[in-house]
C-alpha cells in the first residue's frame, strides 16, 4: 500500500531530536532545515557535487571530455543522486516509520552510492578543481602531514573488512538500532558508518590504487567472504519467527503492515539485492582475473618476438608514406588522421613531445619524434604496430609503476594513434 | 661432458625455503574450512537466539568478569607471536624464542581461565539448547586452541634450538597464521556469545 507523506509529515521527521550535535549545530547558528544531522549531511553531499562539478567543467575547458572522462562523471552523479535519494526526503521520513524503508536506504548507500563513487575515481576530478597553486599547496600539505600515508595505512584490507563487516552486524542488531532511531546523532553515526566504511570497503574490491593493492584472487576472497557475513543478518530477521525492531510498530500498522511482514520484506531487501551486488563485484573481478591473464600471456609473447617480426610489421613503412588520411601501415586498421586528433583530445601532449602536434611539448615522458624508426617501446617491447597499441592501452600492466596512465583508451582509438605515430619517420 | 657439484649436506636447507610454501597455501586453505565451520555452528546460534522465549536462554546476561580479560590474554598472545615472527626474519634469536614461549604461556592461561568460565555455568552440554550450543561452540574453540598450544610448544622448542632464521621461518609463520585464526575466531565467539545479548539479541516476549 503506498501513501504519499505530507510536506507537513517530512518536516516533522526531520524536526531536532533534542541531542548533543543539534544543540552544537543550532550554536553555530544553523537553523531551520539544516539544524537537523540528515540536513548536515546533505548540505555536505551538496559542496561535493558542485566541488566536482567545477573539476569536471575546467577539465571540459581545457581538453575536452572524452567518453571514459562522461562515463566517471555519469557514475559520480548516479552515486551520489543515489545517496542524496537514501538519506533526502521522501525516503529519510518513510526510513522511520518502516524497517524495509530503512533497510533500503542502508543498502543504497553500501551497495549502491558508495561502489559508483569509488569506480567514479573522484580524487583527480576534486583536484582539478582547485586553482593550479592552491592544488600544489595542497598537496605539498599533505605531504608534509603525512596524510597520504596515513590514508594509505586506514585501507590496509584486514583492517577494512573487519570495520566493514562489524560496523554492517553491530548497528543492525536490535540494541544500537533502536538507539540510532530514537537519537538522530546516533542514526547520523549510524549511516556515517556504513557509508565510510562501505567506500574504504568499494575502495580495495574495485579500486585501482593504494599501497595495499590486492591481486585478484585475494579481492575476490575479500568481497565474497564479506558477502557471507553481512547476508547474515538479513537472512536471521527472514527466518525470525519473532519481531526484532518493536519501535517500528507504529510506522508499520499506518502502512497497513504487521511488524512481522515488515520485518521479512527488510530481510530480503538485505539478503537478495545485497547478495546480487556482492555476487556482481565477484564475477568483475572474475573477468578482469581472466583478462588480465590473457594480457600477460600475449605481453609476454610479445615481449619474445622475433626481430624478424619486428623487420615484417616495419619494413613497408620504410619503402612508403601516405599520409593522406588511408590505411598507412598495411594488415594494420587505423587512421593515421584521427589519430591525431584523438592525442589531442587525451592530452598526450601534456606529457610528449610530438611533431606536428600543437602544444605537443610535453617534457614528463620522452620525445616521440621519429617514433616508427625506434627499436623498442618502453624499453621492454618490440616497436610493432601491434605492440604500441597495446603499450597505448595497457601501460600499467607493461611495465606496473611507470610514470604513463592508464587511460582505459578503447582498441580502434589506440590503433589510429598508432598509425599516427607511425607517420612519424 | 657433465659436472657433478658436491654439496655438504649440513649447508642444504631442512624444510621449506621462501614464505609461500606449501605449508603455508596448507595452512591458509585450513583455515578458509574451519571458518566456515565456525561460521555455521555462530549461525546456528543467531538462529536460536532470535527464537521466542519457550526455548531455554539463560534469564540473566552473560557475565563478563572472566571472559573479557581472558578475550585480552588472547589478543596480547597474538601480538607476542607477531613479535616472534619478526623476529625470525630479522635474525633475532631471543626475540624468537621470548615472543612464542609466551604466546604459549598466555594461551595455556587462556585455557585455565576458560575451564573456571565453564565451571562457573549453571548449566551443561545436556541441560538445554543454550547450553547445547555454548558448550559446542566454546569447545570446539577450545579444541582449536589446544592444538595451536602444541603447534606453538613445538615452534619454542625448535626455535629455542636455533632452527629457525630469516632465511627459513616459513614454520613460525605457517604456525603464526594458525594463532592468529584461533584469535580471531574466538572475537567471534565471544562477540556472539557475550556482547550481542547486550545489544538487544537475546529471547524477547
Amino acid at each position: 500500500m503506498l501513501r504519499i507523506a505530507s510536506t507537513d509529515e517530512v518536516a516533522a521527521s526531520w524536526l531536532p531530536s533534542g541531542d548533543a550535535v543539534t544543540a552544537a549545530l543550532a550554536a553555530c547558528g544553523f537553523s531551520g532545515w539544516a539544524s537537523d544531522g540528515n540536513g548536515f549531511a546533505l548540505a555536505a553531499l551538496g559542496v561535493m557535487l558542485c566541488w566536482y562539478g567545477m573539476g569536471l567543467t575546467r577539465l571540459a575547458r581545457r581538453r575536452g571530455l572524452t567518453a571514459h572522462d562522461i562515463g566517471r562523471a555519469a557514475a559520480f552523479f548516479s552515486g551520489s543522486a543515489l545517496a542524496f535519494a537514501a538519506i533526502g526526503p521522501p525516503l529519510a521520513a518513510y526510513s522511520r516509520e518502516l524497517f524495509s524503508m530503512h533497510m533500503l536506504q542502508h543498502m543504497m548507500l553500501i551497495i549502491g552510492a558508495a561502489p559508483l563513487i569509488i569506480w567514479s575515481r573522484p580524487a583527480p576530478m576534486l583536484l582539478r578543481a582547485l586553482p593550479p597553486r592552491i592544488r600544489t599547496r595542497t598537496s605539498a600539505a599533505a605531504k608534509a602531514l603525512g596524510l597520504n600515508n596515513t590514508a594509505s595505512r586506514l585501507l590496509n584490507p584486514i583492517f577494512v573488512w573487519l570495520a566493514f563487516c562489524a560496523g554492517f552486524v553491530l548497528w543492525h542488531a536490535p540494541g544500537p538500532y533502536a538507539l540510532g532511531m530514537r537519537y538522530g546523532s546516533i542514526g547520523l553515526a549510524e549511516h556515517l558508518t556504513f557509508f565510510l566504511t562501505a567506500l574504504a570497503f568499494w575502495a580495495i574490491a574495485i579500486g585501482s590504487s593504494g599501497r595495499h593493492r590486492l591481486g585478484h584472487g585475494a579481492r575476490l576472497l575479500f568481497v565474497l567472504t564479506a558477502a557471507v557475513l553481512t547476508d547474515l543478518p538479513g537472512a536471521l530477521m527472514v527466518f525470525a519467527p519473532r519481531p526484532l525492531y518493536p519501535e517500528h510498530a507504529a510506522g508499520a500498522a499506518d502502512w497497513g503492515l504487521t511488524l512481522m511482514q515488515d520485518q521479512e520484506i527488510a530481510g530480503l531487501v538485505m539478503w537478495i539485492p545485497g547478495g546480487l551486488a556482492y555476487l556482481a563485484a565477484a564475477a568483475w573481478l572474475f573477468v578482469a582475473w581472466l583478462r588480465d591473464a590473457e594480457n600477460r600471456t600475449i605481453l609476454s609473447a610479445a615481449r619474445s618476438a622475433a626481430p624478424v617480426a619486428l623487420l615484417l610489421g616495419i619494413a613497408p613503412l620504410l619503402t612508403g608514406c601516405n599520409p593522406s588520411g588511408a590505411e598507412s601501415i598495411p594488415n594494420f586498421n587505423g587512421n593515421p588522421v584521427r589519430g591525431a586528433a584523438l592525442i589531442r583530445t587525451y592530452g598526450c601532449g601534456g606529457c610528449h613531445d610530438i611533431p606536428s602536434i600543437a602544444d605537443a611539448e610535453g617534457n614528463v615522458g620522452p620525445p616521440l619524434t621519429r617514433m616508427a624508426s625506434r627499436i623498442y617501446i618502453a624499453g621492454v617491447l618490440r616497436n610493432t604496430p601491434d605492440n604500441m597499441s597495446l603499450w597505448l592501452r595497457e601501460p600499467q600492466r607493461v611495465v606496473p609503476g611507470n610514470a604513463m596512465p592508464q587511460m582505459n583508451i578503447p582498441a580502434q582509438d589506440a590503433r589510429d594513434i598508432t598509425a599516427y605515430l607511425y607517420t612519424l619517420k | 661432458m657433465s659436472t657433478v657439484v658436491a654439496v655438504s649436506r649440513r649447508s642444504l636447507p631442512v624444510g621449506s625455503v621462501g614464505s609461500h610454501a606449501i605449508g603455508w597455501w596448507g595452512m591458509i586453505c585450513a583455515v578458509l574450512t574451519e571458518g566456515a565451520l565456525f561460521g555455521y555452528l555462530l549461525f546456528s546460534y543467531f538462529y536460536f537466539a532470535v527464537q521466542p522465549r519457550q526455548i531455554a536462554f539463560p534469564p540473566e546476561l552473560p557475565s563478563l568478569w572472566l571472559a573479557a580479560p581472558n578475550t585480552v590474554i588472547l589478543l596480547v598472545s597474538s601480538v607476542a607471536v607477531w613479535q616472534a615472527e619478526r623476529g625470525a626474519r630479522r635474525d633475532s634469536w631471543l626475540r624468537q624464542v621470548v615472543g612464542l614461549g609466551s604466546g604459549f604461556v598466555l594461551g595455556v592461561i587462556f585455557v585455565g581461565v576458560q575451564l573456571l568460565e565453564w565451571q562457573s555455568r549453571p548449566f551443561g552440554l545436556s541441560s538445554n539448547a543454550y547450553g547445547s550450543l555454548f558448550f559446542t561452540v566454546t569447545g570446539f574453540h577450545m579444541a582449536h586452541v589446544v592444538l595451536g598450544l602444541l603447534i606453538l610448544l613445538a615452534l619454542t622448542v625448535w626455535s629455542a634450538l636455533g632452527y629457525f632464521g630469516p632465511r627459513h621461518s616459513a614454520p613460525i609463520s605457517i604456525g603464526a597464521i594458525y594463532w592468529h585464526f584461533v584469535d580471531a575466531i574466538w572475537l567471534a565467539v565471544f562477540f556472539s556469545f557475550y556482547i550481542t545479548p547486550y545489544l538487544g539479541l537475546r529471547h524477547g516476549p
